[in-house]
């Protein structure tokens, strides 16, 4: 049930069935519908997988249980396979929204595949003509074909890391989006690479997604932190290449034998499909911003607790949201009840993604914001600041990650320190994300907040 | 090393171009100068007082922001100069924070205690506690007893632009500053430029200016204050006298609290420079 706490300003409960918060794989069906996996929203409600058609309209969803699913395939027998990223778990769901497979139930419930490993945030699962499952095992490092059963008849680690999505190739290579690796590469049967693209630099692909091998055998490529789908040969030249005007991370993107490409937009929550010249022919959006957006700053000094806790039994500082989207399933939010003037909320996270307290203010073009608050940490093997995130009118975030106006950085275990730091609202910003920052394994606490122009 | 004359005349004169252009855009009563007492603004107020004296007109009106912790050496300085030079120097001060503060550093500040324009500009802030401690370096404290002064007395004297010493090489955040620099109005604070003829001088050439040319310093910097600001916050940097120390290598402001510095280049924008 939606609690006041998780309504968004428009009254809406967060996480509405059909809503697209945030696109990962879409897919294009025989039947012309295209299937859509939405990973959510900020605080992790609304995952789901929606089947639209070619008017918008939502013919099937499936949103029982998931946490940050990113990808989602028809079967041959009809069923959806699902990879439930944050859940750890590969699921096939029939139809009618019941689950006939479940990853969880291997090795008698425990989840454990019969190499004793168990999934670690899976990002993608395929099936295979022999009705095998490829499953991209992001955190384990390592694309695997499973059965079943369980059995895990094939794998390959061999120094990819993070990688997001695989697919098996007519030849019988497995190509590979060795994402963190900065390359896409094609695995033969000895578990060689026989093709590469990508020299690990930033410039030639910069955490690449996603690669989709094409009929006339040149590869489309979602290089997702060069804000770009690109088409190459197999000697590596670029024949085509997209990008919008603003910076968005693509997630996946697969081409259509009309030769327009589908794109998974994540930044623009929306998928689009664009012709050679790029031109957007069809797209599907339908995204409410989830979080309210506030005149300017409240509760800035923490007298608030949101009046509802969570499902997790946490409580929330009123009017601010834990922002769980790349927490991997980590962390959460914890309270110093002996800070002075009065207890003040914090972060307490232990893996490498980031985990942000954060509350959206209206934002003017041009306008120059100042942020200043006090910042302590503790134990804190990573590092945490406050940041000022513009979003667009689109809910595009403006700024690449490491790009975002940010503060100090604290690490270790720092006393209460003060920090400001100001940043000018660009062009297109519409709002304004305010944040208390964490990455890696420890705990920071903010108090005395002032956002203000 | 010898000190070349002749590159450091270079740079004053174009430091003079940029205050006679000051002159041709602004009426003379719409015009003021910052003096702090510190090295940078004294040799910017020189450097007016001669185009000044070579033109024929006289020095804009001058002031400095009391925020409550001057160093004696400091106020000294600036009045024994003041009438050297013969300068009208505005000392400005927000003294409804300080009454309200007993005069104590460090006192707990009531809000409530505050005038309206303080307490409108500590709402201004989003700052949500109902006392404050009276100590410029604390981001409130900086704000009441730095910013809002000096707003106040831009609005008040109708300033139009005024002359300011900073420099290139201060910081990062001063990497992008301009000779003029227009501030936009807001609520609290009319438009305004900031005119800032010194900013191709190094620190280094801040002190051989001073010195061949014999203008005159506060004794602080003898004693090895390499930058000056509030005494509670003004560390010494070291023993031997600022020009001696390693200025090419280390950070001039590396003698000011930390998180003052942290502070810099959001209280540019609001009006402190």
């Amino acid at each position: 049930m939606a609690s006041e706490a998780l309504l968004t300003a428009g009254g809406h409960p967060r996480g509405m069935p059909g809503v697209l918060e945030f696109p990962c794989t879409a897919v294009r069906l025989p039947n012309g519908n295209t299937l859509i996996v939405d990973a959510g929203d900020e605080i992790g409600a609304g995952s789901e997988v929606i089947e639209v058609d070619a008017r918008g309209q939502i013919v099937w969803n499936y949103a029982e249980g998931l946490r940050f699913a990113h990808s989602a395939v028809r079967m041959q027998n009809g069923n959806t396979l699902i990879a439930d990223t944050t859940n750890d778990r590969v699921i096939e769901v029939t139809p009618d929204g019941q689950i006939a497979f479940s990853t969880d139930d291997l090795g008698d419930g425990s989840g454990r595949l019969s190499d004793g490993s168990r999934l670690c945030y899976p990002n993608n699962a395929l099936e295979l003509p022999d009705g095998t499952l490829l499953i991209t095992d992001r955190n384990n490092d390592r694309c695997l074909i499973l059965d079943h059963d369980g059995q895990a008849l094939w794998q390959y680690a061999g120094g990819i890391q993070h990688p997001h999505n695989a697919e098996k190739l007519e030849n019988g290579n497995i190509l590979i989006a060795d994402s963190d690796g900065n390359r896409i590469i094609e695995i033969g049967p000895q578990k060689d690479i026989v093709w590469s693209y990508g020299d690990g630099s930033s410039d030639m692909l910069n955490w690449p997604r996603h690669a989709r091998r094409l009929p006339d055998g040149n590869t489309l490529i979602t290089d997702s932190k060069n804000a770009r789908v690109i088409e190459i040969t197999p000697s590596g030249e670029t024949v085509w290449s997209y990008r919008v005007a603003y910076f968005s991370k693509f997630y996946y993107a697969e081409k259509l034998p009309n030769n327009h490409v589908l794109i998974a937009d994540q930044q623009g929550h929306q998928v689009l499909e664009v012709d050679p010249a790029g031109t957007t022919v069809w797209m599907f959006r339908n995204y409410l911003y989830p979080n309210p957006i506030y005149p300017r700053l409240r509760n800035g000094s923490f007298r608030e607790r949101g009046a509802d806790e969570t499902e997790t039994g946490e409580v929330w500082p009123a009017d601010w949201i834990l922002m769980r989207r790349f927490s991997e399933g980590g962390g959460r939010v914890i309270w110093d009840e002996d800070a002075r003037p009065r207890p003040c909320p914090g972060l307490e996270y232990d893996r490498s993604g980031a985990l942000c307290l954060q509350q959206t203010v209206h934002a003017v073009p041009g306008t120059v914001y100042h942020m200043a608050g006090q910042i302590r940490t503790a134990d804190l093997n990573g590092h945490a600041c406050f940041q000022m995130s513009f979003v667009d009118a689109l809910g595009a975030a403006i700024h690449d990650a490491p790009d975002i106006p940010r503060g100090q950085t604290f690490t270790g275990a720092v006393g209460w320190t003060s920090d400001s730091f100001e940043a000018v609202a660009p062009p297109t910003a519409t709002a304004l994300e305010i944040r208390l920052f964490i990455t890696g394994q420890g705990r920071a606490w903010m108090k005395g907040v002032m956002v203000h122009t | 090393m010898a000190v070349d004359r002749s590159v450091l005349e270079k740079k004053i004169e174009d430091s003079k171009k940029v205050v006679r252009e000051a002159f041709e855009k602004y009426p003379q009563d719409r015009l003021a100068v910052t003096w702090t007492g510190g090295k940078d603004s004294t040799l910017t107020l020189w450097i007016i007082r001669q185009v000044c004296q070579q033109d024929g007109r006289p020095v804009p009106r001058c002031f400095c922001i009391d925020e409550g912790d001057m160093f004696p050496e400091i106020q000294e300085f600036l009045e024994t100069h003041k009438r050297g030079w013969e300068i009208d120097l505005d000392l400005i001060h927000n003294g409804d924070v300080s009454r309200a503060a007993g005069g104590e550093l460090g006192a707990r500040v009531r809000v409530t205690d505050l005038n309206a324009r303080n307490r409108a500009e500590i709402e201004r802030l989003g700052y949500e506690e109902d006392e404050f401690e009276y100590e410029p370096e604390s981001y409130v404290g900086n704000h009441l007893m730095k910013t809002v002064p000096m707003n106040i007395y831009l609005e008040e004297n109708r300033i139009a632009a005024f002359f300011g010493g900073i420099r290139w090489d201060e910081q990062e955040a001063r990497k992008a500053e301009t000779y003029v620099s227009p501030r936009p109005a807001t609520e609290y604070s009319p438009a305004h430029d900031r005119i800032n003829p010194i900013l191709h001088f190094s620190e280094r050439d801040i002190w051989n200016t001073t010195f061949e040319f014999k203008i005159p310093y506060c004794s602080l910097y003898e004693q090895g204050y390499r930058s000056l600001g509030a005494r509670i916050t003004t560390v010494k940097a070291g023993d031997v006298p600022a020009w001696e120390q390693d200025l090419e290598n280390t950070m001039e402001r590396g003698g000011r609290r930390q998180d003052k510095e942290s502070l810099m280049e959001k209280m540019r924008s609001l009006g402190y420079m």
